[in-house]
Parts: C-alpha cells; structure tokens; sequence
C-alpha cells in the first residue's frame, strides 16, 4: 500500500461513517424524502410561463376598441385589467399597481404610422418578460398579416419601474431577503444543536429559565446580525449594481427584525426538534428550498398552480420579496410595507408559539 | 397526600416522591421510584450503568416529566416540569460550560440565570469558595478535567440551592480532586443542603448518610450504608496462607462462596450467612489463618448487580481466576 494514502484505514472510516449515517434514521427519511417531495413540488408547481398577467389597455382608436377583446382571448398569460381606458389609463394603472403592462394604441393621424405605447412595470422581470416576448411575437404576426402594403405602427416600449438595460435587478432586491433567509434559517437550525452537543442545553433546562426568556435571549444576538446583514446587502446592492436606495427602504430596514426573526425562530423549531446537526440541516433545506422557488424569486409567482401559491402565500420571503421589489424598484413609500408585513407577522406569530412549546419539551 | 415543602422548618422533607417511573421505548426505564431527603442528608444512588439512577435524578431536577407518581422536590410538584427551580441545583455528568467564556464569566452567568442579587459579589465569592480566584480569566475550555468538574460545581451551588443534584461528580477526577469534591458534598449537607448523588463509586458512596441500591429500574434497598451492610445476607473474612492456588482449588466449588479476590498479600472471600462457617473450616483445615472483616457496600452492590443465576456461575470462575 502507498505511504500517503492507506485504503484500509479510509475503508474502516467509510464503513463508521456509514453506519453512523445509516442509524440516524430521521436524518435518513430527510435525505431522501426531500428530494422525491422537492421534484415532485417543483416540477409540478414552477412554471417559467407566467398566467393571468394583468395587462392594462388603453386607446382612442374606436375601432382599436372592438379589437382588443380579441387580443386576450384563447390566452392564459394574459388577463386585461379593468375596462379599456383613455390614453394615459394605462400608464396610470400601472403606476397604481393594477397592471404589470400597458398597451396604449393611439389613433393614426393623417398619413402617420400608428403609435403604439408599451409601458412596463419591470420590477418584476420574470413576470413580465414572458408577456413582452409574447406581445413581440403577436405584433410580427399581425404586422405581417396587416401592415404588409401599410406603415407599420410605430411601437415604443417604456419601463416605468425596474431597467431592461440592468439585468442584475431583476434578481438583486430579492436577493436580500434571500441572503438573510439562508443565515437565519441556518443559524437558527445551529443554535441549540450547539447548545446540546456543548452540554450546556441540560443544565440550561434546570434553570428557572422561562421558553420566552430563553428564546429571547438566544435568538436576540442573532436577530441583530440580520438586521446588519439586511442594511450590507441593500448598500452592496446599491454600490454594486445601482439598484436604487429610496427614503422607503429604511422601511425594509425596520421589517428585518420582523422578516429575520420568522427564519430565525423556524430554524430554533428545527433545532429543538433535531436530535443531531443533520436532522437540523435537512429541516433547514426542507424549508429554503420551497422559500427560494415558490416565493417568485427565481420564478413568476402567477405561472403556479393554486396550491403551489397558497404555499408561497404562507411564506415570508414572499412578502419581503415584493415589499422589496415595490419599494427599491417602484419607489412605493415606506407606509405600502404594511400589507406586505402581516403575512411576515402572521406567520412569525405562529412560529413562535411553536417554538416556545419546541423549548418546553424537557429532555424526554 | 404527601406532606408540603416548609422551608422554614428543618425537619420538612426536600424531597417526597412516591412511585415515580418512566418508560423509554426499547428500554427498562425507571419504575415504583419512592424516596424521601431532608436537609443535611446525602443520598447516593448507587447501581450499574442503566439501572435507572440519572433517568430518576432527571426526574428530581424537573427534566424528565414521570410517567406516572406523585411527589414534591422542595414544594414544587414533580409532574410540573415547565422550568427548573431555583431551590434546586443539578450538576450534569457531562461537562456544561461555555468553553469560549472565561471562568469568571461562566459564573457570572449562572448567577445571572438565577437573578441573583449583587451577582459580581457572588462570583467573588464563588471563585473563592472553590479556588478559582487565579483561573479567573481562563477560558474555561482550557481548563484541566479536575478545575473544570470545580467550576462546574460551583456554578450548579452559585444561588445557594436546598436540595443539590449531582450526576457522577467525582468521574474522571483523580483522587485528590474527588476528596475536594466530597468535601464539599458534607460541607453543603452541613450546611443545612439535602444533596442527591449519582456514583458508581462504592468506596464513595460509603460518605454518604443514606444510600438507595439500584437495579433494573427500581431501588431494590435504601438506607444507611452500615445499616444496608448489616442487614445484607452476606459474611466477609480476610484469609492468610502460603499456598493460594491450593487454597482456592479447595473452596472452589464451595456453595456458599460468592467471591475470592486478592487483598494484598491476603486473600479476601465473600460468603452467604449460611455458608460462612462452613467455609471458614474449610479454609482453617488447608491451614489456612481466617479473621472476620466488615462487608461493606460494594460487596452488597456487587450481589445486588447479579441475578441468582448468574451469581454462582460468575462468582466461581472469579474465584478460579483471582
């Protein structure tokens, strides 16, 4: 056998470290029930094709009227919001959040090509993207059918939140709240395993020591630490790919306790729940997983079933997600937070009283 | 109806339980627990791994619910185990600090836990107290076996408790540091504590007022040592002689014997009440010079450990090989 490297010694580690691995038999459950349930979750609820779209239309064109219905028929990605307005309904529509596009047709004058204004609310690009791409491939289709001895209408497209140009935004206000998600989820998963394997958890539990006290005392230094990542990551945001810094994000500030805590406090249930790091890692990965794909991160929140959104519905990075896209890439004001904030509150509530029972179960 | 906690009154029972048990899947548990403790008392509770001592000394400190039993543990009910009490102070088996803080700061949050009065007064104290005054600013990771037992004990006594749990507080310590720690053990009874002590250390258990005998989950005897001593069916002698190995083929397959073993240059044997004399003038007819000797708790301990079965067996083949 070579000096530097001895296979029966790395044979007699495997075969420990297998066994070991084999008589953690929740931890075993975790590895390889997440994944079937993961593929199953993911591949039947996320979809990159978003549905019902809200599209706000507007003209002055009365025959353009007539026509339109028939632009959103036999389509499940787009759904026409409200009734079809003047010029500027649109636009205004938008702006008021009742709309992710508006299509605004003006009526051609004289010999003038038709003009035709886009307007967009990008600060949701994996949303939006798709219902561009389809409204590009609609107007080619039609020009081709319709145009072909006319001028071709003129087509401007404006984006009234986010930047087509800077498609690090798309991804970086989410990404805040993912970062500080992954940490609380993760630190919190680690607090009490350390606390138990330290010894420290037995003697702690002899104490006078009430749940609330405890959790507080324990998760307070970790909190701080999200709050601080949270106001790092909206600066690095900022330097590094300009997304805009807003009065309103001091709000998103204010939220972290809150936002933070709901992870933190989860992780704590599955670290008083787990008996060893595994068992309180995988119900880390069980619950960042689900977080990352079905809040509207990565994909369109509206391309999900109905179960998968009642899912997402219940998670806080959700919320923060879009509080955070609302307010870094709408310039929403820091008040719009609050509606975004009871989902986070409902579910840190409910978290809570789980986790203080989690500490009430003694050693048995 | 168990009598209440008075803390007042010296001869009010710290501890009252009465047929405390508890069950674990795959395992024996503890059953049919009844104990009482008063102050200036120390209890041991001796017996082999698994026989129920920590699983019922866990009980006692408000970590494990009991399935079933009554009881109070200084005026508090042994079914209510939301938190632990203040009265009461349990020092685990396994060490319990916080290795990165220094020994000052470990002792500084224990008497914080306990909302102590004057908490920097107490530390001083405490340090004192155990002599820990120089390792003051040690991390207490870096402490020796023997200093890191010291401040984990005075860290479970900080708030002065009534009743003091310790699980094996002596393991692992070399003998100068075990004789500090049963110091403190009679120190704190003298001083009006009830202390409960987890040992396997028969020798040890001698120093206490009362020991309770455990086996397969349940307290088989309690009492005084000497007085579980007396009461055992067992007789002990000390033999002199020139030729050993011809003196244990003799007595070999002798009934009454339950065990031979060297002690220093004599031999000691431990009989049944029944068998003794009859021994002894086996012993005496190979010449051999027999003198009584006291039998002490680890020679109860020793038959208590075995089934009737497996006495005879075990105790002969010890014999052969002593």
């Amino acid at each position: 056998m070579s000096s530097w490297f001895n296979l029966r010694r790395a044979l007699a580690l495997f075969r420990v470290e297998s066994r070991l691995l084999l008589s953690d038999r929740s931890a075993l459950v975790l590895i390889f029930g997440l994944p079937v349930m993961q593929i199953a979750l993911y591949g039947y609820g996320v979809s990159f094709i978003p549905q019902h779209v809200p599209v706000a239309f507007a003209t002055n064109d009365a025959a353009m009227s007539l026509q339109a219905p028939a632009l959103f028929e036999h389509d499940s990605v787009v759904r026409m919001t409200g009734a079809i307005g003047v010029l500027g309904d649109a636009e205004r529509a938008i702006r008021q959040g009742d709309a992710l596009v508006g299509i605004e047709i003006a009526k051609p004058k004289d010999d003038q090509p038709r003009r035709v204004s886009i307007f967009v609310d990008g600060s949701d690009p994996a949303t939006v993207g798709p219902v561009l791409a389809g409204l590009n491939v609609f107007f080619w289709r039609r020009a081709a059918q319709y145009y072909a001895d006319e001028q071709a209408p003129v087509i401007t497209q404006r984006w009234l939140y986010g930047d087509p140009e800077r498609p690090t935004w798309a991804v970086s206000p989410g990404l805040v709240g993912v970062v500080v998600m992954v940490t609380m989820l993760f630190l919190g998963a680690m607090c009490l395993v350390r606390e138990r394997e330290r010894g420290t958890w037995e003697s702690l539990l002899a104490t006078p020591i009430r749940p609330a006290e405890a959790l507080a005392g324990k998760l307070l230094p970790y909190l701080l630490i999200g709050i601080v990542e949270t106001v790092l990551l909206l600066g690095f945001v900022h330097l590094l790919f300009d997304v805009p810094l807003p009065p309103g994000s001091l709000a998103l500030v204010a939220a972290a306790p809150l936002f933070a805590g709901s992870y933190l406090l989860l992780g704590f249930v599955f670290s008083a729940l787990a008996q060893t790091q595994l068992q309180a890692v995988q119900g880390a990965v069980a619950v960042y997983l689900p977080s990352l794909l079905l809040s509207g991160f990565l994909f369109p929140f509206s391309g999900m079933p109905g179960w998968a959104q009642a899912i997402g519905s219940v998670l806080p990075l959700t919320h923060y997600l879009r509080a955070s896209r609302d307010i870094l890439l709408r310039g929403a004001s820091a008040g719009s937070i609050w509606s975004h904030l009871l989902p986070i509150a409902a579910f840190t509530l409910g978290t809570t009283v789980v986790a203080v029972f989690a500490f009430r179960r003694r050693l048995d | 109806m168990l009598a209440k906690y008075r803390p007042d009154d010296p001869g009010s029972a710290l501890v009252r339980v009465d047929g405390l048990a508890k069950r674990y899947a795959g395992s024996r548990g503890v059953a049919h627990v009844s104990l009482q403790l008063r102050r200036h008392e120390v209890l041991g509770f001796v017996g082999p791994n698994g026989a129920g001592k920590t699983t019922t000394l866990r009980m006692l400190a408000g970590l494990i619910r009991p399935d079933s039993g009554t009881g109070c543990i200084v005026g508090r009910d042994v079914n209510v185990v939301e938190r632990g009490s203040s009265r009461v102070g349990y020092m685990p088996q396994k060490l319990a600090l916080y290795s990165e803080l220094s020994v000052a700061d470990n002792l500084r949050f224990r008497a914080d836990i306990y909302c102590l009065s004057d908490p920097a007064a107490r530390v001083r104290r405490a340090l004192v107290d155990f002599g820990l005054e120089d390792r003051r600013r040690q991390p207490a990771g870096q402490l020796s076996g023997g200093w890191a037992r010291r401040l984990q004990l005075a860290a479970a006594l900080i708030h002065s408790p009534d009743l003091v749990l310790l699980d094996e507080p002596t393991a692992g310590l070399d003998g100068e540091s075990r004789e500090d720690v049963w110091k403190r053990i009679q120190a704190l009874a003298g001083a009006g504590a009830g202390v409960i002590v987890n040992t396997h250390d028969l020798l040890e258990a001698e120093r206490c007022s009362r020991v309770a005998l455990f086996r397969d989950g349940e307290i088989v005897t309690q009492g005084a040592p000497a007085d579980i001593c007396e009461a055992a069916p067992l007789r002990a002698a000390l033999v002199q002689c020139s030729d050993v190995n011809a003196l244990r083929t003799a007595v070999a397959s002798d009934a009454g014997l339950l065990t031979l073993e060297p002690h220093g240059r004599r031999l000691r044997i431990l009989t049944t009440v029944e068998g003794f004399d009859a021994l002894c003038s086996t012993l005496r007819a190979q010449g051999a010079m027999v003198t009584a000797d006291e039998t002490r708790l680890a020679d109860v301990a020793l038959v208590n450990e075995r089934t009737a079965s497996q006495k005879i067996g075990a105790v002969r083949s010890e014999g052969r090989t002593a």
